[in-house]
This record gives structure tokens, sequence and C-alpha cells, in this order.
């Protein structure tokens, strides 16, 4: 109903729409060979310790993962692009809607929910991270640590392969005790027209 | 530190895309040789560093898999099970592809294509055999990983080993695992090769 939409501010994307794209993502992954979740949480798990271990730097750390992320978004994106199919988007408000009901479904598993702030900004919550699973921070790192901020530099790395420069920032996260993860995306320049006026 | 929670997952879902761990990978072996090349490290340390990550990705799968087994007794039990539910499990391989021994405690686990590498080579058109190009050394740096991480599953189920591992003819490459007769004397020292082999210690 319509009043679903009541909450967000400028939801220029229809529930129509977003039931399509959470469909799209579903197809997606179907379609995807597949691993074992828990071989590669833990894998991911092992990588951070491994990065504290040999860096120490929290913060340094963070910007690591980030770095990590940013690295893989940028060959990620080619095959996000092929295999789920998509044309261009409109605005920024679908692009935000597409990552997070096709592109973490098709990779991850799991969907985001996405809030718009204003024209350029949106926030993803994501409920049930995988990442997290089986993770405890110790309290030296809890409020320091961006355990999951690869997937900052993912979506960083993503987006500037189709010319959309941003700024994604982790703002809430299970492992501090927030009810949910959450992460920011800006968008800071648009490095060429992508918004065209296409007959979808 | 450990960031350990215990056993109980907070998600539902059982999968993710093969390309995930796919880019962790690629992604964790870059970043890995960049810190090296700014920390200086040479490359026994690149591939120790490696190796520990491994080794704590091996104990934390084994705790996974073998929870509801019974304790294994014999030592050729361990690496058997290695050789076939572990390999696929973590590679998605079925076993491996030779496995020697010499009864004595020293083992040899050959894969003729290791899925960790495969797409590292598959971007040239001929393997190459020369032991010192770019792939091998990169090839090295996933394997020292996989070593890692047999040492950790080895760990877990109550072994103490040393594992090497080589590659003579790429893309075959071999893991050497020696198992002391009591796990409470001193680990011997392998010899160190010269064609690309790590040390475990």
């Amino acid at each position: 109903s319509q009043s679903f939409c009541a909450v967000y501010v400028m939801a220029s994307v229809s529930i129509q729409d977003q039931k399509r794209l959470s469909s799209k993502g579903d197809t997606a992954f179907a379609n995807m060979e597949k691993v074992n979740c828990e071989l590669f949480v833990m894998t991911y798990g092992a990588i951070v310790i491994q990065l504290v271990k040999d860096i120490g730097d929290v913060a340094k750390v963070n910007t690591r993962l980030e770095a990590m992320g940013y690295n893989i978004g940028m060959r990620l994106i080619d095959e996000f692009l092929s295999k789920a199919q998509i044309k261009r988007c409109k605005n920024f408000q679908e692009t935000a809607e597409l990552i997070a009901r096709v592109g973490l479904k098709m990779f991850l598993g799991v969907e985001g929910s996405i809030k718009s702030k204003d024209d350029t900004t949106f926030y993803m919550d994501l409920s049930n991270n995988p990442l997290n699973d089986f993770v405890e921070l110790p309290p030296q790192f809890k409020g320091k640590l961006n355990y999951c901020n690869l997937l900052c530099g993912v979506i960083r790395g993503s987006l500037e392969m189709v010319q959309l420069r941003v700024q994604c920032v982790y703002t809430k996260s299970v492992l501090n005790g927030d009810d949910c993860d959450q992460i920011k995306v800006s968008l800071e320049e648009v490095l060429e027209d992508v918004f065209a006026d296409d007959d979808d | 530190p450990t960031f350990d929670r215990g056993m109980s997952s907070l998600t539902t879902n059982t999968t993710v895309s093969s390309s995930c761990l796919e880019y962790l990978l690629l992604a964790a072996v870059q970043q890995y040789q960049a810190l090296s090349t700014e920390l200086e490290w040479d490359e026994s340390t690149l591939h120790s560093k490696l190796q520990e990550l491994g080794e704590h990705l091996g104990i934390r799968v084994l705790e996974k898999l073998v929870k509801d087994h019974a304790r294994f007794h014999r030592e050729l039990d361990i690496i058997k099970f290695l050789c076939k539910d572990f390999w696929n499990h973590c590679f998605n391989k079925n076993q491996v592809d030779k496995l020697q021994t010499n009864h004595k405690g020293t083992y040899v686990i050959h894969d003729y294509y290791f899925p960790w590498i495969k797409k590292i080579s598959s971007s040239n058109s001929m393997p190459s055999h020369d032991a010192n190009t770019a792939e091998v050394k990169v090839a090295l740096l996933y394997l020292n990983i996989t070593a890692g991480l047999i040492r950790g599953a080895i760990k877990n189920l109550g072994r103490i080993a040393t594992v090497t591992v080589e590659i003579q003819q790429y893309p075959k490459c071999f893991f050497t695992i020696k198992m002391p007769k009591d796990p409470k004397t001193s680990i011997e020292k392998s010899p160190a090769t010269t064609d690309g082999a790590t040390q475990d210690t």
C-alpha cells in the first residue's frame, strides 16, 4: 500500500519497480555458481584478523578493507552488468535500489533496503549481513573497526566504473550493538551523463 | 585478537555466489603483495603471513566441518579426510589428484590444477613451465594460504604438522605434510629448496 512510501523522502522508485528488481535479483542469484556461505565469511574473518595482526592500527585496517573492496568493485561491476542484464538507471534512487535488490542479492544472497535522503544520498539497511556471522568484536575494536568496510569499497569501486563518484561509509553495525547494518552512499560527482531517457 | 562468537549463525542463507570468494581471495592476495612492498617483507615473510591467515581459517573451517563426527584416531584417516571431504568443502573439487606417503609420517598431496589458481593461468594461453615467472609467484601466494589451511585443519584434529607447498611444473602443485610421531617433540625443520618452496615452522 502507498503508506509504505510515506515513510521515505522522495522515493521515486515505485513499489512495482522495487518488486521487479527483487525478482531480478533472485533470478540472478539462482543462476550464479555458489559456495558455502560459512566458508566465505570465515575467509573474510581470517583476512580481517590477519590485517589487524600485521598492520596494527585500526584506522589503517579500515582503509585497507575499503581499498580491497574498491579493487573488487572495479572487477565485479562487469559481472554484475552482464549477468543481471541491467539497463541504464534514470536516477540515483534507481541506482540505490539496483544495488540493494539486485547487486547484493546476486552476490551475497541477501537484500538491502533503501532509505533515500535526497537526490544524491541514500542509506542502505542490511539486517542480515552474512559477513557478521560468528563475529564478536572485542571491546577495544567496537566503534573503531569497520569490520565490513569491504562492502563500502565494493560499492564505491563498482559505481566509479559507471561514472558515479561516491563516498560510501558504514553508519551502523550490529557488531557495535545497532539494530542493523547501514551504509550511507553520497553522490559526489557524475563523471559523464548517465541519466538518459531510455524507454525501458 | 579473536573475533569469534561461536557456532550460531545470524542468517539463514547458506550459500553465496562463488565469485564472492574468488574476488575476496584475489583482493587479499593483492593487498598482501602491496603490504609486502610497503613493509619491506622478504618473500618468505610474505608467505608465512599468508600461511598464518590460512591456518586461522583452517582451524575455524574444521570446527564447523567435523563437529558431528567422531574423533579421528589414525593419522591416515586425517589425511584421507583432508584429501576428500576437506578438499571438496573448501575448493569444490571432489578430491586431490594424488596422495603419496612414506608411511613414516610424511604425506604428499598432489593437485594438478588447483581451483584457486585457475583464474591466474586462464588469462594466458599456455601455462609457463618456468618456475620464476610472475604467474608462479602469484600462484604461490594462494597456495601458501592453502598450506596454512591444511596445517590449521590438522591442528584442529589434534596434531601438529609442517606443511610446505611447491610448484615444480606449473600448474601442478604439491603439498608436503610432515607429522612427527610424538606430537610433543619439537618440529623437525625441512630443508629449504630453491624453486619456490616455502617453509612453515
